[in-house]
């Protein structure tokens, strides 16, 4: 029964700040300092071991991205699902439950997720849809500070749901 | 195999790799008719109109505290300006009258046959990176359907790339898909204008020798089975060669960043409406 609760606690979280993402905290209003809420979630899923179905989060706050924004079916969902395999990874090596190791993992997934439109982009498109490395610089520490507070406030409420 | 075995990210990167090779960019077809994607669109909507609803109600609460400040003088000067609007709206309506009997004469269609659907933005693409994309509160239940043009009384926005039952997703012309058929106003040179997936929009397949200049007016042809003629697209900023053509930068007229209310054209894509007459052929 936990675990239903759960799952239907982490989607109800992703379609919240998929809502705060597209009307709220998007790049059209808040420029660099836009806050990407669902990829700092998926972040969250690849950290904490006890959840199991991470991928289902991973691909469906990739799909929602990829539907909102007009991307071709794909784009965000690879993007997604392959931070996620990685952080995945990385964990089974390390131990990650310190504040620094979250920091630090917070900071790399979003310098990785922008390195990998980038590239795509590149390999598609001229580049005048990027955003200046200053833009990218601002954004990756601005998410990064929020995603720690974002890590807070999810750990307790998941908390409060198994209590 | 032992490789991958031993070093399984290095397995996972090369599979990212070869998946990412999967993606077509300029392939959007299989997102728009998917019915999940129309099933995420309908269970947004509320939400994200809620938001935005509130969202707005404060801002403007606060420009009008803000607007206050210093009324007196502005509107003494708006005064003055109306009773010069009066004026001249007055000749522009005989104008129009005039304009009208003229066409009626010539047997022209104008872009005010088509009925329009009035729609407020609610939301904006959550991408930094494919950011030109508005989500409008009208959708199929309203008589919306895929490709019909969206604007603003300044000018072109879009248009409808995915239909919900209540909400649907506008492509903005300044995005890297997105090409309409136009005419420099002043001397009819004709081009597509492409967004350039910011905030900027590029006329192209311009001739060398095209009467061109900073400045001129860009206006729909109506020739792309989409967008009605004659309505404002943008200005020209900067002119450039490139090989045997020259470019141009356009700035679009419409704030596409701070659109809020827009109009649906209620004007069926020709290529739907044609292949509906190949249907009653076919019968």
């Amino acid at each position: 029964m936990n675990k239903i609760y759960t799952y239907l606690f982490f989607v109800v979280i992703l379609f919240i700040f998929v809502i705060f993402q597209t009307t709220l905290f998007n790049p059209g209003r808040l420029g660099r300092f836009y806050i990407d809420l669902t990829l700092i979630l998926i972040i969250y899923l690849s950290l904490t071991t006890e959840i199991r179905g991470g991928v289902f989060f991973a691909f469906l706050s990739g799909y929602m991205i990829d539907l909102f924004s007009g991307a071709s079916l794909g784009l965000y969902v690879i993007s997604r699902l392959s931070l996620f395999v990685i952080i995945r990874f990385i964990v089974t090596k390390i131990y990650s439950d310190r504040f620094i190791v979250h920091i630090l993992i917070i900071f790399f997934s979003i310098i990785y997720e922008w390195l990998f439109l980038y590239s795509l982009f590149s390999i598609n498109f001229d580049l005048n849809a990027v955003p200046a490395p200053s833009f990218i610089i601002i954004n990756v520490l601005m998410n990064t500070l929020v995603g720690y507070i974002c890590f807070i406030i999810i750990k307790e409420l998941h908390g409060k749901l198994y209590s | 195999m032992g490789f991958f075995r031993r070093y399984p990210l290095f397995a996972v990167l090369l599979m990212i790799f070869f998946l990412v090779q999967l993606v077509p960019l300029n392939n959007q077809d299989k997102l728009s008719k998917s019915k999940f994607s129309k099933v995420i669109l309908t269970l947004t909507y509320y939400p994200q109109r809620g938001v935005s609803v509130l969202s707005r109600f404060i801002v403007r609460k606060w420009e009008k505290y803000i607007d206050n400040v210093g009324h007196y003088e502005e509107n003494k000067v708006l005064k003055s300006n109306i009773a010069k609007l009066r004026e001249e709206n007055f000749r522009l309506s005989e104008t129009e009258l005039q304009n009208k009997r003229l066409r009626k004469l010539l047997n022209f269609r104008s872009e005010d046959e088509y009925e329009v659907i009035a729609a407020n933005s609610i939301a904006v693409s959550p991408s930094a990176i494919k950011s030109q994309v508005i989500i409008i509160d009208k959708g199929s239940r309203h008589g919306l359907i895929k490709g019909m043009p969206v604007k603003t009384h300044e000018g072109v926005v879009g248009k409808v790339y995915i239909v919900g039952k209540s909400s649907s997703e506008v492509l903005l012309i300044t995005d890297s898909l997105s090409a309409v058929d136009s005419y420099v106003q002043r001397s009819r040179e004709r081009g597509i204008i492409k967004g350039d997936g910011s905030k900027w929009c590029v006329m192209e397949y311009l001739e060398k020798a095209s009467d061109i200049i900073v400045g001129d007016k860009i206006v729909t042809s109506g020739k792309d089975g989409f967008f009605p003629k004659g309505i404002l697209l943008g200005t020209v900023v900067e002119i450039f060669s490139t090989g045997g053509n020259i470019k141009a930068k356009i700035r679009p007229n419409v704030d596409i960043n701070s659109v809020e209310e827009v109009l649906v054209i209620n004007k069926e894509p020709e290529e739907f409406v044609i292949s509906e007459q190949e249907v009653v052929v076919n019968e």
